[in-house]
């Protein structure tokens, strides 16, 4: 037997094209695409409360040393779905602080250590980033509020990663 | 003679969308409707998906990555090689949050065809579908693989700036890999 095998399938997506050559974008589809994702948004700010809580709760154990695996998973989990929903819905903000968090968090999990009082500060930075975002409706890229409370982050951050040394 | 207008036609398509944040389910789902997509299907789990292709005949799957207990790359795996695979040739989207290098090829070697990173814009997915409709791929079969052809197809002239720019403003370039790079991994 080859080691390689082509294996040329039907092209079952025919069906989805009307026409040959190249397709064109339905511009008026897009925009109601982008009118229904406007209007989904508009609740955002009210169900990212119980994912703001659940950080709360993953931080708050973690800081107990309770099941402190699980815990950053959770913190994890939701700082990964943040990343992805705050600029979807216009909070800027919110998805640069998640990816703030997810990068620190990356190496720590791996490691699989307790975090240090400083790791700690880090991650409680975070949260109460995202809950003053929302707070004070801080959309697009969040103004110079938004801009500050991302440095202020960059800056522990920095702080947290020359403590653990090289 | 002028050159036949071509359009897409969403609404003959299946799709089942596999996440496990009920709002990202319902933005991808609120999207599709808005592109004219009528037959979409959910599942908040690998297994629930899994089992729900036994029954429904979707075209496209939009599968995120990071979830639990079996992750969006088990289920990609499962449904490319698993024996009672109900469609292991099922065009796939990896919907997800990481744009690391690392993250990219080993979607690719899982077998996925595209690879959309989050935050997500309407004109982001609509392209992914344009993508899969425009240029199918045959499939793979090593002694290590099993999928779509990872090889770079020739897909003409190279992405213009102004295309580039949209991506940027639509969130693609941000950390990590922008999406031309992710095409280019991914052989798309």
């Amino acid at each position: 037997m080859a080691d390689v095998e082509f294996i040329q399938i039907p092209n079952t997506l025919r069906k989805a094209k009307i026409g040959n050559g190249p397709g064109k974008l339905d511009k008026t589809l897009l925009a109601n695409a982008e009118k229904a994702i406007e209007a989904f948004g508009e609740g955002f700010s009210d169900w990212i409360q119980d994912d703001i809580d659940a950080m709360e709760a993953a931080r708050l154990r973690l800081s107990q040393g309770e099941d402190a695996e699980r815990a950053l998973a959770d913190l994890y989990r939701i700082a990964l779905d943040l990343k992805g929903q705050g600029a979807s819905f216009g909070y800027d903000v919110v998805s640069a602080v998640g990816a703030s968090l997810t990068d620190f968090l990356d190496p720590v999990r791996e490691g699989k250590t307790n975090l240090s009082p400083l790791q700690l500060d880090v991650v409680t930075a975070h949260v109460g980033a995202i809950r003053a975002v929302i707070s004070e409706g801080l959309k697009d890229d969040g103004g110079a509020t938004g801009q500050a409370l991302l440095n202020g982050l960059a800056r522990i951050v920095a702080k947290a990663h020359a403590a653990a040394g090289p | 003679m002028s050159e036949p207008t071509s359009r897409y036609a969403l609404d003959n398509l299946n799709v089942l969308v596999l996440d496990d944040n009920r709002h990202m389910r319902g933005l991808v789902q609120s999207i599709l409707h808005s592109l004219g997509v009528k037959n979409i299907r959910e599942a908040a789990d690998a297994a629930a998906a899994f089992k729900e292709l036994q029954h429904f005949l979707a075209d496209v799957l939009i599968v995120d990555w990071h979830m639990e207990p079996l992750d969006g790359l088990d289920f990609v795996r499962l449904v490319r090689t698993a024996k009672d695979s109900a469609n292991p040739y099922v065009p796939i989207i990896m919907l997800t949050g990481y744009t690391e290098y690392r993250r990219v090829t080993d979607a690719r070697d899982a077998g996925v065809n595209e690879f959309l990173a989050k935050p997500i814009s309407a004109r982001a997915l609509y392209l992914r579908f344009a993508s899969i409709i425009d240029n199918p791929r045959p499939f793979i079969r090593t002694k290590n693989y099993f999928g779509p052809d990872r090889r770079r197809q020739n897909l003409g002239a190279p992405r213009g700036v102004q295309e580039r720019r949209k991506d940027a403003q639509d969130g693609e370039s941000s950390d990590g890999l922008s999406q031309s790079e992710v095409e280019s991994l991914l052989g798309s």
